[in-house]
């Protein structure tokens, strides 16, 4: 009865969404241009986080409050930014959450908070949410993306009723034509980012030690291991009975999901390591596998001799 | 003078008021309104429902000063737990079992003739109180300044349902006075429930989060209470079975206090350990990989 329904965004922005077509201009549908209506729903753009990744999604504000399946994602930092799109007028609210690796998936809001005032300060939390306070995407993405051609100025405010004319001279491209023939910085950028996002499936440190998996590894079988490990518990507490418990009790799971966000932050990752002990392995797309690796490196480094020892 | 946040748990809470210096009494987390459930954890001394606050208007009418109830209007966003709890045991030093100790008598004494927004104050100034509840601050390892509380955050907000004087208060710290829920009569968690049950159903359509605690007499002490009547009138079964309740409460304790101390430490050296461990044995490469494949299968699905 009283149970809570999915976790409480980090960020919401009141947004509402857009249906994007092919460009109902036949000459500019050729070209690959898109037809983007606002839609007049009332809703929010949210940031939650499950078990350490972030979710991008848009529900709406009123009953029954639903998430839209088709805009919900996940996003690991680095991989998209929310941004405001020019329409050629000042007053223009319109954002899209854009893709860095795939040119063509991005999704369109347009703002709905009567007061304007606060939109950067939110459109940087949900950025800093999204991709932790290092990553700055948006030189990047700007270059990669054809900022459409500005509109006459000094037309009317945008409203709910002429919004839909203000899309339809947005013109956003359908995907962006290919740099022919040369190699820049941007297109190294776009083949990086895409190579990263095709990679293995990204996981968190709770996804690896599950209270399960540590069980069925066997080492809290071992009392040379067990007794190195109660060290690290609160004096009162250095029994075996609640080394077992604590591997799947609220607190010790916390721990895991803190140190799996922190080595997410860009500025955290080298004093962490640091901290431990570990020699700096370069932070890639996947600071999670470099942190274990930078582990299992040390281990090596420490010698076969434990090992062998414990295996004996 | 910062507050930190703390997390709203039967176990944590009970802790508090001891730290407090009050005793007698232990928070229950409620599932339901139902008598029978409600049944077992009398005497039931208040309520504290809480939940998301989401800035709506509240437009019943609230009372100016009712003599000898203490109500403070909230000051410190981060203290409405303490608050809500203070508003519940200020209002209730006559119930049975309930002590509430120096700090919080001098509290009482002291609020008494101060208006409510000075009040809150006086709570925010108690330094004995505000130890108590920022003992209770999470470990935060990795803390930066980004963590801190801002003014998008969500605020938890706390509403205390008490009996005073024969009738029936809801003190909700954001309104400007008490506001008086009707008599009492017999059966003050009646009318408490019926203003509850609004609020649920309210909360439950637009699912914001909520969650019920009851603040009641020590579960120790009522069955020991039971079992010298049992015992005098010479059930030896039933002095049997409360025997048995009492194990089970005291365990419960065993186990709040046990939770207390892991909220008070950090694991992160643990977990990095347990990793080296983990590699130490050959354990990790297969551990990330089994991870992998069902991540993977999950987002297929």
């Amino acid at each position: 009865m009283f149970a809570p329904s999915g976790p409480e965004p980090i960020v919401a922005i009141k947004a509402g969404k857009c249906k994007v077509e092919p460009h109902r201009d036949e000459a500019k549908r050729a070209a690959g241009k898109l037809w983007i209506t606002p839609q007049k729903d009332r809703g929010e753009v949210i940031v939650v986080k499950k078990d350490d990744v972030n979710h991008f999604q848009w529900r709406s504000r009123e009953m029954p409050c639903a998430v839209d399946p088709n805009i919900d994602t996940m996003v690991f930092p680095g991989d998209a930014e929310f941004q405001r799109t020019s329409t050629g007028r000042d007053e223009d609210r319109v954002y899209i959450l854009q893709f860095k690796a795939q040119e063509d998936r991005r999704f369109f809001f347009w703002m709905q908070d009567a007061d304007d005032s606060n939109d950067k300060e939110l459109v940087e939390k949900l950025n800093k949410a999204l991709n932790g306070d290092g990553a700055d995407l948006g030189a990047s993405l700007r270059a990669l993306r054809n900022n459409p051609a500005p509109a006459p100025a000094g037309q009317a405010p945008l409203s709910l009723d002429n919004i839909q004319d203000v899309f339809a001279s947005l013109d956003m491209p359908a995907a962006a034509p290919a740099p022919a023939g040369s190699v820049d910085s941007d297109a190294l950028a776009r083949s990086l980012a895409a190579a990263m996002s095709s990679q293995q499936q990204r996981v968190s440190l709770g996804d690896v030690a599950t209270g399960d998996a540590v069980d069925a590894s066997g080492v809290l079988n071992d009392q040379t291991v067990v007794e190195r490990l109660l060290q690290h518990l609160p004096e009162s507490q250095r029994n075996v009975d609640e080394l077992k418990t604590l591997i799947r009790a609220p607190q010790f799971r916390q721990a895991l999901s803190q140190l799996t966000s922190a080595l997410l932050t860009p500025e955290n990752y080298a004093s962490i390591l640091a901290n431990f002990g570990l020699e700096a392995a370069p932070l890639t797309g996947d600071p999670v596998q470099s942190f274990l690796d930078a582990i299992t490196k040390a281990v090596e480094k420490d010698g076969d001799g434990d090992a062998k020892m414990d295996d004996a | 003078m910062s507050w930190c946040t703390i997390e709203s748990d039967p176990g944590v809470f009970t802790e508090l008021v001891e730290k407090f210096g009050a005793s007698g009494c232990e928070f229950a987390e409620l599932y339901s309104l139902d008598d029978a459930e409600l049944a077992q954890l009398q005497p039931v001394f208040g309520l504290i429902f809480l939940f998301k606050w989401t800035g709506e208007k509240d437009d019943r009418p609230c009372c100016d000063e009712v003599p000898g109830l203490f109500f403070a209007k909230q000051v410190v966003s981060n203290a409405c737990a303490t608050q809500a709890i203070l508003g519940c045991l200020l209002n209730r030093a006559d119930a049975e079992g309930l002590t509430l100790g120096p700090a919080l008598e001098e509290l009482k004494t002291f609020a008494a003739d101060l208006p409510f927004d000075m009040r809150g104050l006086a709570i925010e100034n108690a330094e004995k109180i505000r130890t108590a509840h920022n003992a209770f601050a999470r470990p935060e390892p990795f803390v930066s300044d980004d963590r801190k509380a801002t003014k998008d955050d969500d605020v938890f907000h706390f509403i205390t349902y008490v009996p005073f004087g024969g009738r029936v208060y809801e003190l909700d710290g954001l309104r400007p006075g008490p506001c008086d829920l009707g008599e009492s009569g017999s059966d003050w968690l009646g009318v408490a429930r019926s203003a509850i049950q609004a609020r649920i159903e309210k909360y439950s359509a637009s699912e914001i989060k909520f969650n019920l605690m009851a603040i009641i007499r020590d579960k120790r002490a009522v069955l020991q209470e039971k079992r010298a009547l049992l015992e005098a009138a010479g059930d030896a079964g039933s002095v049997a079975e409360c025997d048995a309740d009492l194990a089970r409460e005291v365990a419960k304790r065993e186990m709040w206090s046990a939770e207390n101390v892991r909220r008070h430490h950090n694991y992160v050296p643990l977990v990095v350990d347990l990793f080296k461990v983990l590699a130490e044995k050959g354990k990790l490469a297969e551990m990330v990989s089994g991870a992998r494949e069902k991540a993977a299968s999950a987002k297929a699905k």
